[in-house]
């Protein structure tokens, strides 16, 4: 060999060496997927997710990450498909190689996303998607859920009306899954807390109804003492709409969960109609405590505007990956798991534990009543009362019995 | 005032005109003759423009206009009263002949003067056009086409189907027209009410142009005519 | 299975309110797209679009004048113009080549007609969806026989006569309607007494697609407006011109109120199915009248 191509041959190995190390090094950041519909309508929901993950993500990577190592998170818009949503999550997987695959607001991806975190042995924080069967009987080791769901929103509604001296119900909504669980969720845990709770009848419309009007009509024409509304993210604006078109607010109570956040009341600004009963994960004023206020303050001064009930959940996501990782000690699946549940972060709502049996975070509800106040162009939420995570979760019972099936 | 030329015409990829020329001539009464399917309203059409010719060409008062729009071919002074009469049913008589108007110039045709020449039409002014008799739209159909105040008066077949009284009317009527300086070039397969309106006639049989001569020479001619007419 | 055990006299006589209330919008929709199919022949799949269109615009005017009456009246002058306009371009520009066509030609192309607007649409106002208030007096309701109705309901409920009564005006009494009747049954005559069809076909066009700006400028107070509004409301309208028969106004007219009725009518009645109750109607229309009620101009 001559003095040349000896040089060349070390040279070339110097650098193979360092095209090795480079993604080895690259590889010491904890990589985070999150799938979610940011095109169209959810996205005033989904951005809220991860505006408030990306804050407190900024604020550990820059107290010097989580074990030495900066927390990165990479997006994928599913346009609210299911078959495009998980692709994309097959892809953060396969390629980008994701330690934690997080999202999303649409139930039916959800679960299928869930159901590959299982297949794939990666943990996956649902946010948002309200199908009580992700920590019900389609729950498993794999997933988590940092939100609310249609049983938790369910019982929520049922423990606040039964404390109301309603008798006689309607209930309506929109004619599809996520309708029938709220309306069934609701009703059932009524029935319980309330025997002598009565049924006057059903309305079911198709999701987007343009016109609620003869449903109003009709169900004013029955007299019930309160209504029971059913509808999912796309009608809620809509039909609260048409209520106060109608006069119906003035008329019959009526309780429909969302119906007091901000994603629900703010569009409608100061047309929103008055006195309606809301469930919700999270108002910005209430509770005023001091952790609310920072974050808020926090969130508006990043975002300009207001952080709706979805900043919480990606802030809880945040906490939460940032907590297990430090718990467990070290970059592992299945210690971050085990150090996952059972864990309590501190939020804007107070403390919330993730609870072992069936990963779910115990998160309060809140039930108010729409008003309109001083210093904002929208209606916010009156005469709140808590309800404690306690009262309104599924029991484990509950929930050994669903996975069960 | 017309000259139409070696004209081929198809429906699809039927040909139905072979090369068929004929004139014209301002004031004249000209008849087309022929069997049923001969091409009589084949003609009409190319030259209305209504079924344009693939070959061949039209010419109108010194300009070819082969194949041009219809509307365009009324405005320029072309009048057509097509076979199947084909008013607007749903429209009234006075309706369908105030649509019509075109035109107009001192002493030409209006509304009034069409019902000056055809008074049973002013009795049904309002009726529906639908709801009139085979003779009724006949007149109706002339009727519009004179609304459009035209130089020459293509008139296919009018007296099809018609009761023998109301013939006799419209001949009447269509020699009136003649007489007060219309060119008229006439689609017929009644040969003795052709022969008596026109000066001139030409014979076509599967699009062809048979025979042409003067109306004398039609009537003289029985081998003509017991070929090609079927009298 | 339950019956609603509230139907009362007065509540029967609120849901038929409030069903010609709904009329009204259907009405409208669909003798625009009844008068473009009779007379152009063309089924006009992108109908539902510019009601769409018309919708939007609506919002998009009131927002620029302002908040109040005012916004609300100069839109719904302009937005139905502004939907008037955009027909006319397509209708030089591109159906006016097309009328010789097969059916099937024409309903691909104006199907592809709404996927264009649909993107235009998004790439214009977002993939948000818009809510629109009319103005305070239009609000609110005021008491029949003790239940609400809805002061934008009666506001419709004057509109729908007003729009027949011009559309009655405008096919029977005008020049260029009876000329549009005529077309509709024999173009090729129309032309023949020297009446260049192609102008009168742009202008029914242009007056169908009015109408469809219209309907979605009224509608756009009482829904959200959003994309997925034109899909409803074409397949309601197509259904409406069907039993109606084809071509026929009034015979839109009388679907609309089939239509409108029998939906707020089972609402009252049967709420828990009230979605199936009008396709039923049209159901069975069909089975009786398979060609619609009245005469078609096909």
């Amino acid at each position: 060999m001559n003095r040349f191509s000896l040089i060349s041959a070390f040279l070339a190995w110097v650098l193979a060496l360092a095209l090795c190390a480079a993604p080895a090094m690259a590889a010491k950041t904890i990589k985070v997927g999150i799938v979610d519909c940011y095109s169209g309508p959810p996205s005033t929901y989904t951005n809220d997710v991860r505006d408030a993950f990306k804050l407190e993500i900024d604020k550990v990577n820059a107290a010097g990450g989580v074990l030495g190592r900066k927390i990165e998170f990479v997006t994928r818009d599913s346009k609210f498909k299911v078959d495009l949503g998980l692709s994309a999550a097959k892809e953060l997987v396969m390629r980008e190689e994701v330690d934690i695959l997080m999202g999303t607001i649409n139930s039916a991806l959800a679960l299928a996303i869930s159901d590959l975190a299982r297949k794939e042995r990666i943990p996956f924080l649902a946010t948002f998607a309200k199908s009580a069967k992700i920590t019900g009987e389609a729950g498993h080791r794999y997933v988590f859920s940092i939100t609310e769901n249609t049983a938790l929103a369910g019982k929520a509604g049922a423990v606040g009306l039964a404390k109301m001296p309603f008798v006689k119900y309607w209930i309506a909504g929109d004619d599809y899954e996520y309708g029938h669980a709220i309306a069934d969720g609701v009703w059932e845990n009524l029935r319980t807390l309330r025997p002598d709770v009565e049924l006057l009848g059903q309305s079911w419309w198709k999701v987007g109804e343009p016109d609620f009007t003869p449903y109003i009509t009709a169900m004013l024409s029955a007299n019930p003492d309160a209504v029971i509304v059913a509808t999912g993210g796309r009608d809620c604006v809509p039909f609260l709409k048409a209520a106060k078109a109608t006069g119906f607010n003035e008329r019959v109570p009526f309780y429909m969960h969302t119906a007091t956040e901000l994603s629900t009341l703010k569009p409608l600004g100061l047309d929103a109609p008055e006195g309606v009963l809301g469930t919700s994960n999270y108002f910005f004023y209430y509770p005023n405590s001091k952790a609310n206020r920072q974050f808020v303050k926090e969130f508006q001064d990043a975002y300009g505007r207001y952080p709706a009930v979805g900043a919480v959940y990606g802030l809880l996501a945040a906490k939460y990956i940032t907590g297990a990782y430090q718990k467990a000690g070290k970059v592992h699946t299945e210690k971050f798991i085990d150090a996952m549940e059972g864990m309590t972060v501190d939020s804007p709502v107070g403390p919330v534990t993730m609870r072992a049996y069936d990963h779910q975070a115990m998160l309060p509800m809140f039930m108010g009543k729409t008003k309109k106040a001083e210093g904002y162009d929208f209606l916010i939420a009156t005469d709140i009362v808590t309800l404690e995570p306690e009262e309104v979760a599924p029991s484990i019972e509950e929930i050994r019995k669903a996975r069960m099936k | 005032m017309l000259e139409v030329s070696e004209i081929h015409t198809y429906y699809g990829l039927s040909h139905i005109l072979f090369g068929v020329s004929l004139e014209v001539s301002r004031g004249e009464c000209v008849c087309l003759l022929g069997r049923n399917g001969a091409g009589k309203s084949t003609t009409m059409r190319s030259i209305m423009g209504l079924t344009p010719p693939k070959r061949g060409y039209v010419r109108f008062q010194g300009v070819t206009c082969t194949g041009e729009k219809p509307y365009l071919l009324v405005r320029r002074g072309m009048g057509y009263v097509p076979d199947d009469r084909r008013v607007f049913a749903d429209l009234t008589v006075g309706e369908n002949l105030e649509i019509s108007a075109r035109n107009f110039t001192e002493g030409g045709w209006d509304k009034e003067r069409v019902y000056a020449f055809f008074p049973a039409l002013e009795k049904i002014d309002h009726r529906r056009a639908g709801f009139l008799s085979g003779g009724e739209q006949q007149m109706l159909t002339i009727g519009r086409a004179l609304m459009t105040n035209p130089e020459l008066l293509l008139l296919d077949e009018p007296t099809e189907g018609l009761a023998p009284l109301i013939v006799q009317m419209l001949e009447e009527q269509i020699h009136a027209l003649k007489k007060s300086g219309l060119t008229v070039l006439l689609a017929e397969q009644n040969l003795s009410v052709a022969l008596r309106l026109s000066d001139r006639g030409y014979v076509i049989d599967n699009g062809v142009i048979r025979y042409h001569g003067s109306a004398e020479e039609l009537q003289k001619n029985e081998a003509v005519r017991r070929k090609y007419l079927c009298v | 299975m339950d019956f609603a055990s509230n139907i009362t006299a007065a509540a029967l006589f609120q849901q038929v309110l409030v069903g010609l209330s709904r009329t009204t919008i259907l009405f409208i929709v669909s003798s625009g797209l009844s008068l473009v199919l009779g007379v152009l022949r063309i089924p006009n799949v992108a109908h539902g679009s510019l009601y769409m269109i018309g919708a939007f615009l609506t919002y998009t005017i009131a927002a620029a004048v302002g908040p109040g009456a005012f916004g609300f009246w100069i839109a719904l002058v302009l937005a139905p113009l502004g939907v008037a306009l955009l027909s006319f371009a397509a209708e030089r520009g591109l159906f006016c080549h097309l009328y010789e066509r097969e059916h099937l030609m024409l309903l691909l192309f104006t199907f592809s007609m709404t996927l264009v607007f649909n993107d235009l649409v998004k790439l214009i106002w977002g993939s948000d969806y818009r809510s629109f208030t009319a103005p305070g007096f239009l609000q609110g309701s005021f008491d029949v026989f003790g239940l609400p109705f809805p002061r934008y309901n009666l506001f419709l409920l004057l509109i729908g006569p007003l729009v027949a009564f011009g559309l009655w005006f405008l096919t029977n009494r005008t020049k260029i309607g009876k000329i549009a009747r005529a077309a509709a049954v024999d173009r090729e005559m129309v032309g023949a007494v020297g009446i260049n069809v192609s102008w009168i076909f742009a202008a029914t066009f242009v007056i169908g697609c009015y109408l469809a700006g219209l309907g979605g400028a009224l509608v756009a107070p009482t829904q959200n407006i959003t994309q997925g509004m034109d899909h409803t409301i074409i397949i309601e309208a197509f259904l409406i011109v069907i039993i109606g028969g084809l071509g026929n106004i009034w015979g839109a007219l009388l679907g609309a109120l089939i239509f409108g009725l029998t939906d707020s009518l089972g609402i009252l009645i049967w709420p828990q199915f009230a979605i199936v109750f009008p396709y039923v109607a049209v159901v069975i229309v069909l089975l009786f009248r398979p060609k619609g009620l009245l005469k078609s101009t096909w």
